[in-house]
C-alpha cells in the first residue's frame, strides 16, 4: 500500500466519525424536548420577534432540509450563526483555537514526558517502595477533578506566592505578539520578541501544568506495564547477555519498543486533554474553545455548543489521522 | 587438559508465591577447553538457570544462592573503571559492570527462540555494530560494519541484509544471525540454550553443522543445554544429566550411550527411539518429578526409580566415580 | 503460618501475614496498620461528637442505630461462615440466610424509627436500612475472609481499601442529614467567608453556609448520578454489545461505528453537550453521562465475546447443539463479566469526576442542594481572596470519592484480568 492511499483510507475512515457526531448532536438539539429558540430566551417574547430569530437562523425550515443546508455549509467553513448576534460561529472557533491548541500541545508534552520518565523509573525498580508510590501518584492525578487541582495550583502560586500568573494567555497590559500562527510562544519566537515569548510562557506554565499533571497518570501505568513487559522479553535479555550497557538498553531497545502503545494512547488521549482542557481553560479563564463553550452555555446558544462540538469533533478525527501517520512512520514492520 | 569453567556447589533459588523453589541444587561441573559438554534433562530441571547463571542472568525472582563459578581468563579485559585481570576468576563475586564487560566479550550466549531474540525495531547490521562499540568503544564504525559484513559470509548471509529488519528474516536465519552476534567477539566460552528446539528438523542440522564448524574455526568452548539426546550425540564431548536441579551423570558421550550408570539416564535412554533397533520397544518413565517447592528428603528421583533402597529415601546420593569413566549420583554404585 | 490456624481473619491479619513474607517491608506495614488504626478511632470519635452537637437532634440514635444495624450484620455473618464450614449450608444458602437476615433487621427497624419520629419515620427509616447496610458490609469487609481478594497480595489490599474508602463516604451521606451541625443549605448561619475556627470547624462560605456541614451532605447529588448512569451504562451497553458482537453483519457494523464514534470523542464535551439541551437534573445529568460510558462496554464486551465465541469449549457446545442464547448466557456473560466488573468501577470515578465537572461549567443542580461541585464553583470566583477552605475540603471529598472507585478499578483489573503474569 503506497503511503498517499494509505492516508486517504484514513481520512476516509475519519468522515463517518464526525459525520455521526454532527448528525448526532445536530438531531439531539432539535429533536429532544423543547424548542431551541424558545429555550433560548427562557421566557415568553413576541411571536414575530421568535418568528424573525427563527428565520435568520433557518430553523423554521423543516429539518430535513436544515441538515442538508447545515451540512452544505461545513463543506465550505460556515458552521451557522451564534444565537446571540447571528455572528458566524466559524469566526469565534477561529479566533480562540490557538490558545486551545497551545494549551493542548505544552500539556500533552508535559504529561507524556513526566509520564514516560516516572514510567521508566517505576519499571526499573519493579515492585520497589518507589513503583508503588509512581503507582499510586498515577492513581491519584487520575482521581482529581482538573480543575480542583487547577484552583490548588492557582491559590498557591498565583495568589499566595505570587510568582506566577493566571487568568488570561497575556499580560493584559501590553498587546500580545501579532498573530501569525496564533500560538503565542511560537509568534513572538518568529517576531524574535524574547519579552513576549517569556511572558507568554509565564501564562502557560499553570494551565499546562495542571492539565499535564491529570493526564500524566494514564501514561505513567502505560508505560509501566510496557516497560515490565518489554524488559521480560527476549531480545532484551538476549541485548544483557552481549554485554550491552543498561541505558542502551533501557531507551534503544526497551523503551523503543514500548513506545508504539504509548504513540496510540497519545492519540485516544487527546480526547481526554480537549474534555480536560474545557474544564483547565475555565478554571484559568484561558481564551480558548473550552471557555467559549462553557460561556455559549451560560448564553444558551445553541447554535454556538452545537458549532464547538462539530469542530471538536473535526480535531479529534485530524489529530488521530496524524497520530495513525506517525505510528506507521515509527514502526518499521509497517512500510508502504 | 587445562579447564576452562569449574562450577562448584551452585545453589539456585526461585522465590514465588508458592514456596521457594530450588531451580538448581549443589551442581558442581566442570568444562575443558575447547570441548562441548551437554547439558541434558526434562523442562523445568534447571538446566536452562545453571547456564543463565554462568553469565549472571538468572530469570527475576531467581537468586543465586552459594556456590562459585571459575572462568579461567585468556586476557585482561578492561571495563569502564578498570581491567578484569587474566586468570581464574570467580564470576559470582564480579560487579555488575565488570560482568558487563564479560558478557559477550568472553562469554557468548544463544537464545532458543530466534523469532523474539532480535530488537525488532533495529536492522540486523546495527546489532552486530552495537556488540563491537559497546565492548571495542574505540573502533571505528566502518570497521565495525566491514567486521560485520565478513561475519555475515562466514554464516551464510548476504552482506547487503545489514539493512534489513529482523522480521524480513525467516527464523533460521534469525539464529544464524544470533549465533554470529555470540561470535562476533570471539568468546570464550559459548552456551547454546536449546539453539534448536524451535526451528525444523532441515535448519535444525544446518544449525548443528554451522555450529561444529564454527566451534573448529574458532577454537570454542562450548555448553550446549537441550532436551535432545539426539543432538548431543553428534555435538557433544560429554554429557552431563540433570534432574530436579541435580546432576545424575556426567559421562563421555560414547560411554553414556552405550552404558548409562544412572537409573533415570537409563530410563531416558529406553524413551528415546533408536533408528539401529527398530524392534526395541519404546519405554516411558513413570509417575512425573516432585515438585521443587516440596522437595523430599533423599534422591529426588526415588518414586521413580525401579532400584530404589532404603538409604535412598535418607541422604541425596554424593557424585561418586562410576565404571563408565564419569561420576554419577547412585548409592548402586557405592564401593565399587 | 498463622494463615492455615485461622480461618476467620481480617484485613488486619491479612497485613501481618504479607508482612511475614516480606520481612524487609515490615516497617511500612506496621506505618500502614498504625495510619489505619488511628484513622478508624480518628473517625468514629469525630462521627460521635458530630452527632452529639448535631442541628436535626438525632444524631446519636442515627449513628447508635445504624451501628447497631451493621454489627448485627457482622454477627450474622460470622454465624454464616460457621455454618457453612459445619456443612449446615451451602455457600449460596448462606448468602440468602444473609440478604433474608437484614431484611429481618430492616423490618425491625421500622417500629423503632416510628417510635423515635413518628412524623418523618419514613426517611429515618431509609436512612437506618442503608447506613446500617453500608456499615455492615464495611464490617464484613474488615473482618471476615474474603479469600479471592485476599490471594492476590497487593491489589486485594487496593480493592479493599478502595472499597472502605467508597462505603464509608457512601454512609456519611446517608446518615449526613441527621448529623450535619446547621443546614448545610441554609445561608448566614454565620459569617460570611470566614477561616477555619471552633464554631465552624471547616470555615464558612461567602454565603455564610457551614462548610463542615455543607462537606457532609455534598456527596449525595454525585453519588446519585454516578450510581444512576452505571445503571444505565450496564443495562444499554451490555445487552448492545452482547447483540451486536453475536449477530454480526450490518447491525454489528453501524452500532460499532457509531460506539466508536462517541468513545473517540472527548466524553465531558459530549455530556456537556447534551446536559445543556436536557436541562438540570439527576436524571439528566445521569443519562448525559451515560451516552458518553455506553461505548466503553459496549467495545470491552465486544472484543470479550469475539474472543470467547471461538474458544474451543463454546465451539465444542455450539457442535453439541447449544443455542445461540444458551451459549451466550451460559458461557459468553459469565466469563466476560470480569472485564465489565472492572469497566464498571473505573465508570464509577469517571462518573463522579463527569459529574463534578458538569456542576462546575454550570450544568448542575440548582444552587439550594448542597454539593461538592457547587462549593467548587462558588470557591473558584472567592479564590482571589485567598479563601482556601472553601475549595480544599469539598474538592478533597470529591478525590477521595473517585480515588475510593479507581483503586477498586485498579485492584480488581489486576485480580480479575491477568496481564502482568507472575
Amino acid at each position: 500500500m503506497s503511503l498517499k492511499s494509505y492516508v486517504v483510507t484514513r481520512i476516509l475512515l475519519a468522515i463517518p466519525m464526525v459525520l455521526l457526531l454532527l448528525t448526532f448532536v445536530f438531531f439531539v438539539i432539535r429533536v429532544m424536548p423543547g424548542d431551541p429558540a424558545l429555550l433560548h430566551f427562557e421566557r415568553r417574547v413576541d411571536p414575530a420577534a421568535l418568528a424573525e430569530f427563527r428565520r435568520r437562523l433557518g430553523l423554521d425550515q423543516p429539518i430535513p432540509i436544515q441538515y442538508i443546508t447545515y451540512l452544505g455549509g461545513l463543506f465550505v467553513g460556515n458552521f451557522g450563526l451564534s444565537m446571540q448576534d447571528f455572528s458566524p460561529i466559524v469566526d469565534h472557533l477561529i479566533a480562540r483555537f490557538p490558545a486551545t491548541l497551545e494549551l493542548a500541545i505544552y500539556s500533552m508534552l508535559f504529561a507524556v514526558i513526566l509520564g514516560i520518565i516516572l514510567g521508566v523509573f517505576s519499571s526499573k525498580r519493579y515492585d520497589s517502595t518507589t513503583d508503588h508510590s509512581i503507582r499510586l501518584f498515577g492513581i491519584i492525578t487520575y482521581a482529581i477533578p482538573v480543575f480542583f487541582l487547577g484552583m490548588i495550583l492557582q491559590l498557591i502560586f498565583a495568589v499566595w506566592l505570587r510568582v506566577l500568573p493566571s487568568g488570561t494567555r497575556f499580560d493584559p497590559h501590553y498587546v500580545p505578539p501579532p498573530r501569525i500562527t496564533g500560538l503565542y510562544t511560537i509568534d513572538s519566537l518568529l517576531t524574535g520578541n524574547l519579552w513576549a515569548f517569556m511572558v507568554s510562557v509565564r501564562y502557560l506554565i499553570l494551565p499546562t501544568v495542571t492539565l499535564g499533571l491529570v493526564l500524566c497518570g494514564i501514561f505513567i501505568r502505560l508505560t509501566r506495564t510496557n516497560m515490565i513487559e518489554t524488559l521480560r522479553k527476549d531480545f532484551v535479555v538476549a541485548a544483557e547477555a552481549r554485554g550491552l550497557s543498561d541505558s542502551r538498553i533501557t531507551y534503544q531497545y526497551a523503551l523503543r519498543n514500548a513506545f508504539l502503545p504509548i504513540l496510540t494512547m497519545i492519540g485516544l488521549q487527546f480526547a481526554v486533554l480537549l474534555a480536560g482542557a474545557v474544564l483547565t481553560e475555565t478554571t484559568f479563564s484561558w481564551p480558548g474553545l473550552g471557555t467559549y463553550i462553557v460561556d455559549r452555555i451560560a448564553h444558551r446558544d445553541y447554535t454556538a455548543i452545537q458549532g464547538t462540538v462539530v469542530f471538536y469533533a473535526i480535531l479529534v478525527a485530524v489529530v488521530t489521522l496524524i497520530v495513525d501517520l506517525l505510528y506507521a512512520a515509527f514502526d518499521p514492520r509497517i512500510r508502504f | 587438559m587445562p579447564t576452562l569453567l569449574e562450577i562448584h556447589n551452585l545453589s539456585i533459588e526461585y522465590k514465588t508465591r508458592l514456596g521457594t523453589a530450588r531451580a538448581v541444587d549443589n551442581v558442581s561441573i566442570t568444562l575443558d577447553e575447547n570441548k562441548t559438554l551437554g547439558l541434558a534433562g526434562e523442562s523445568g530441571c534447571g538446566k536452562s538457570t545453571l547456564g543463565r547463571s554462568i553469565i549472571r542472568l538468572v530469570p527475576y525472582p531467581g537468586r543465586i544462592l552459594e556456590g562459585e563459578i571459575l572462568l579461567n581468563l585468556d586476557e585482561d579485559v578492561p571495563y569502564e573503571n578498570g581491567v578484569v585481570e587474566k586468570g581464574q576468576i570467580n564470576l559470582l563475586q564480579l560487579d555488575g559492570d565488570q560482568m558487563r564487560a564479560l558478557r559477550g566479550k568472553k562469554l557468548a550466549y544463544i537464545f532458543q527462540d530466534p523469532m523474539t531474540s532480535l530488537n525488532p525495531m533495529e536492522r540486523i547490521g546495527k546489532h552486530f555494530v552495537e556488540i563491537i562499540k559497546a565492548h571495542e568503544p574505540d573502533t571505528p564504525k566502518e570497521d565495525a560494519q566491514v567486521r560485520t559484513k565478513d561475519l555475515l559470509e562466514a554464516l551464510d548471509i548476504l552482506p547487503e541484509r545489514v539493512l534489513d529488519y529482523p522480521h524480513q528474516f525467516s527464523g533460521g536465519m534469525r539464529q544464524r544471525v544470533m549465533i554470529g552476534l555470540g561470535l562476533t567477539l570471539t568468546p570464550q566460552l559459548l552456551i547454546a540454550d536449546e539453539p534448536t528446539t524451535s526451528l525444523d528438523v532441515i535448519v535444525e542440522a544446518q544449525i548443528l553443522n554451522l555450529i561444529s564448524d564454527l566451534k573448529d574455526k574458532f577454537n570454542l568452548t562450548m555448553m550446549l543445554i537441550t532436551h535432545n539426546l539426539g543432538v548431543l550425540a553428534e555435538t557433544a564431548d560429554s554429557i552431563a544429566i540433570m534432574y530436579t536441579g541435580r546432576i545424575m551423570e556426567v559421562a563421555p558421550t560414547e560411554a553414556l550411550f552405550e552404558s548409562p550408570q544412572h537409573p533415570y539416564t537409563q530410563a531416558l535412554l529406553q524413551s528415546v527411539p533408536d533408528v539401529r533397533k527398530p524392534d526395541r520397544k519404546l519405554s516411558w518413565i513413570p509417575g512425573s518429578p516432585p515438585s521443587l517447592t516440596e522437595p523430599i528428603p533423599g534422591c529426588m528421583f526415588r518414586p521413580r526409580c525401579p532400584h530404589a533402597m532404603e538409604i535412598c529415601a535418607t541422604e541425596p546420593p554424593p557424585l561418586m566415580k562410576s565404571t563408565s569413566g564419569g561420576i554419577v549420583a547412585c548409592y548402586l554404585y557405592e564401593g565399587s | 503460618m498463622m494463615g492455615k490456624s485461622i480461618t476467620i481473619s481480617g484485613v488486619f491479619i491479612y497485613l501481618r501475614l504479607v508482612q511475614e513474607s516480606f520481612r524487609d517491608r515490615s516497617k511500612l506495614w506496621w506505618i500502614v496498620l498504625g495510619v489505619i488504626l488511628g484513622g478508624t478511632i480518628a473517625l468514629v470519635a469525630s462521627l460521635i461528637i458530630l452527632a452529639a452537637r448535631s442541628n436535626s437532634g438525632l444524631g446519636i440514635p442515627v449513628v447508635v442505630g445504624t451501628i447497631l444495624f451493621g454489627v448485627s450484620m457482622l454477627v450474622v455473618g460470622l454465624f454464616r461462615t460457621l455454618l457453612i464450614r459445619k456443612g449446615t449450608f451451602s455457600p449460596r444458602m448462606g448468602t440468602l440466610f444473609l440478604v433474608g437476615v437484614t431484611c429481618i433487621l430492616g423490618v425491625i427497624t421500622i417500629p423503632v424509627s416510628i417510635f423515635i419520629l413518628p412524623a418523618g419515620w419514613f426517611d429515618l427509616w431509609t436512612v437506618f436500612v442503608m447506613g446500617g447496610v453500608a456499615i455492615g458490609i464495611i464490617l464484613l469487609f474488615l473482618y471476615s475472609r474474603y479469600s479471592w481478594l485476599k490471594e492476590r497480595g497487593s491489589p486485594g489490599f487496593l480493592t479493599i481499601t478502595g472499597f472502605l474508602m467508597v462505603l464509608s463516604i457512601i454512609y456519611m451521606t446517608v446518615i449526613s442529614y441527621w448529623i450535619v451541625p446547621y443546614d448545610p443549605a441554609a445561608i448566614n448561619v454565620g459569617p460570611i467567608l470566614w477561616p477555619p475556627h471552633p464554631g465552624f470547624p471547616l470555615g464558612t462560605t461567602s454565603l455564610g453556609q457551614d462548610l463542615l456541614s455543607r462537606t457532609i451532605a455534598g456527596g449525595g447529588i454525585m453519588l446519585q448520578v454516578a450510581f444512576l448512569s452505571v445503571l444505565i451504562c450496564f443495562f444499554v451497553g451490555v445487552p448492545l454489545g452482547l447483540l451486536s458482537s453475536f449477530r454480526g453483519g450490518a447491525l454489528d457494523r453501524v452500532l460499532s461505528l457509531i460506539m466508536d464514534a462517541i468513545f473517540a470523542f472527548p466524553g465531558l464535551i459530549l455530556a456537556i453537550a447534551i446536559a445543556a439541551m436536557l436541562g438540570p437534573g439527576v436524571i439528566n445529568m445521569a443519562l448525559a453521562i451515560a451516552v458518553v460510558y455506553i461505548p466503553s462496554y459496549f467495545r470491552v464486551l465486544r472484543s470479550q465475546v469475539l474472543t470467547i465465541k471461538e474458544l474451543p469449549y463454546v465451539e465444542a457446545a455450539k457442535a453439541l447443539g447449544a443455542r445461540d442464547r444458551d451459549t451466550m448466557l451460559r458461557y459468553v456473560l459469565p466469563n466476560s463479566l470480569p472485564s465489565i466488573i472492572v469497566v464498571m468501577s473505573i465508570n464509577f470515578a469517571d462518573a463522579v469526576l463527569t459529574a463534578a465537572g458538569l456542576t462546575f461549567v454550570g450544568l448542575g443542580l440548582p444552587i439550594d442542594v448542597a454539593d461538592w461541585g457547587w462549593d467548587l464553583t462558588f470557591g473558584w470566583h472567592q479564590l482571589i481572596t485567598g479563601a482556601w477552605w472553601v475549595i480544599t475540603f469539598p474538592g478533597i471529598m470529591i478525590v477521595l470519592l473517585a480515588l475510593g472507585f479507581t483503586l477498586v478499578g485498579e485492584g480488581l483489573n489486576e485480580i480479575l484480568t491477568p496481564m502482568l503474569k507472575e
